[in-house]
C-alpha cells in the first residue's frame, strides 16, 4: 500500500489534498524507524500504547485495518471502506473531491 | 516477515473455520449424509493442515495451500447435493449455509438460496446464515435477506437479516458515496432496536448491537461531519483533525505488521 499512497501524496502535491494517517503500530521508537526507513512522508495521529485497542480507533468504531475514510473539504464524511478499495477506485474517490473543492474554491 | 505473516493469518482463519465446523454426532452417520460429510470434510482438512505445517518447501506449501482453500468449494457440490436430495432434513439448513459462504455467487449459490427460501425459511439455522450474507457483495445476497426478512416469522432469524441487511448497506454506503444509502441503514437499524430488541444474537442482544451501530453510523456514517480529533503525532506533536478543514483529507487507520 505504502508505494501507492507515496504517489498519491506526490501526484496530488499543490492541490487540496492530505493524507493523514492514524498509526495502530504499539511502540512508537520502532514505527519512527520503519516510517523513515520506509519513506512515510505523511502525518499520522498516533493511536497509543494499545495499539488496535486505542482510543481514536476505538472511538470511531474501527474494528479492520487498514480502515480508510475520505472526508471532503468541508469536513464530511463522504467515502468510507474497510480494507482498502483498491487503488483505482481510490484515485477516482480523492479526485473527484479535490475536483469539487477546487471548483468551490474558484467559486467562492 | 510479512509472507510469514500472512501464512500465520492464514492458519488462524482456518482454525477459526475449522473451529466453527460442528462436531459430528455421536449417533452412526448414515452414508452420504449430512454427519458423514462433515466428517469427511474435517477429516481432510485436519490432514492437509498436518501436511502443510510440515511441509518445509515453501513452493510445496503453496501447492498445499492450494489444496486447502480448494476444500470449502469442493465440499459445496457434496452439500448442496445432500439439501436437494433432503429438502425438508433440519441439517440441510446448515449444509446449505456452508455453500453459501463458499460459493458466494453463480449457480450453485443461487440454487442454495432458493433451496433455503422454499424449505428452510423458519429454521433458526437461517439466523447464522444471514451473518454470512451479511459480507457476501452479490445482489442476490441482498436480495435474499429481503426475502428472508419479509417471509420468516421467527424473530430471531427477522431480527438477523434485518442486522445484516443494514450493515451490508452501511459498507456500500462508504464505498458508494451514498448518503441515502447510509439513511437506510439507519432506519433499517432502528427497526430492530424498536422490534427486536431482545432477541438473542451469536455476539448479544440484537438490541444493543443494533443500537451501538447506530450509534456509530451517526457519528462516522456517509453525510456526517467528521467528529474532531485531537491527538499527537508520531513525534509528539499535537495537532488536530480540523486542522486540515479546506482539504479533502484521506484518514488512514493503518499500522506497519
Amino acid at each position: 500500500m505504502y508505494p501507492h499512497e507515496r504517489s498519491l501524496v506526490q501526484r496530488l502535491a499543490g492541490k487540496p489534498f492530505v493524507l493523514i494517517g492514524v498509526n495502530s503500530d504499539k511502540d512508537r521508537e520502532k514505527i519512527k524507524k520503519d516510517i523513515a526507513s520506509e519513506n512515510i512522508t505523511w502525518r499520522s495521529f498516533w493511536n497509543g500504547e494499545k495499539g488496535t485497542q486505542g482510543p481514536i480507533s476505538a472511538e470511531w468504531g474501527v474494528r479492520g485495518w487498514p480502515t480508510m475514510y475520505v472526508l471532503d473539504a468541508q469536513g464530511r464524511i463522504r467515502y468510507k471502506s474497510v480494507g482498502s478499495p483498491g487503488n483505482e477506485t481510490l484515485d477516482k474517490w480523492i479526485e473527484g473531491l479535490v475536483e469539487e473543492a477546487e471548483k468551490g474554491a474558484a467559486g467562492n | 516477515m510479512i509472507r510469514k505473516r500472512r501464512d500465520l493469518m492464514f492458519l488462524a482463519l482456518l482454525a477459526a473455520a475449522v473451529a466453527g465446523v460442528r462436531e459430528p454426532r455421536a449417533v452412526s452417520a448414515q452414508e452420504g449424509g449430512f454427519d458423514a460429510i462433515m466428517k469427511e470434510y474435517s477429516k481432510e482438512n485436519q490432514d492437509l493442515m498436518a501436511k502443510y505445517r510440515a511441509e518445509k518447501d515453501p513452493q510445496a506449501q503453496a501447492k498445499i495451500r492450494q489444496e486447502i482453500l480448494g476444500l470449502s468449494p469442493k465440499y459445496a457440490t457434496r452439500f448442496l447435493e445432500f439439501a436437494r436430495a433432503n429438502p425438508k432434513d433440519p441439517q440441510a439448513a446448515t449444509a446449505l449455509g456452508r455453500v453459501l459462504s463458499a460459493a458466494r455467487g453463480g449457480p450453485q449459490f443461487d440454487e442454495a438460496i432458493e433451496l433455503l427460501v422454499a424449505n428452510h425459511i423458519e429454521s433458526p439455522e437461517i439466523a447464522t446464515v444471514c451473518q454470512i450474507l451479511a459480507n457476501n457483495r452479490d445482489p442476490k445476497a441482498e436480495a435474499a435477506l429481503v426475502t428472508i426478512s419479509e417471509k420468516s416469522t421467527n424473530p430471531a432469524v427477522k431480527g438477523q437479516a434485518l442486522m445484516s441487511i443494514a450493515g451490508r448497506l452501511n459498507d456500500a454506503a462508504g464505498r458508494e458515496g451514498s448518503i441515502e444509502m447510509a439513511q437506510k441503514a439507519i432506519a433499517m437499524l432502528e427497526r430492530v432496536v424498536n422490534e427486536f430488541a431482545d432477541v438473542a444474537g451469536a455476539r448479544g442482544k440484537l438490541g444493543d448491537l443494533a443500537k451501538a451501530d447506530l450509534e456509530n453510523v451517526k457519528k462516522f456514517g456517509v453525510g456526517q461531519t467528521a467528529p474532531e480529533i485531537e491527538g499527537e503525532d508520531i513525534d509528539g506533536v499535537a495537532f488536530k483533525l480540523s486542522d486540515y478543514r479546506g482539504k479533502v483529507v484521506m484518514l488512514d487507520f493503518w499500522g506497519h505488521w
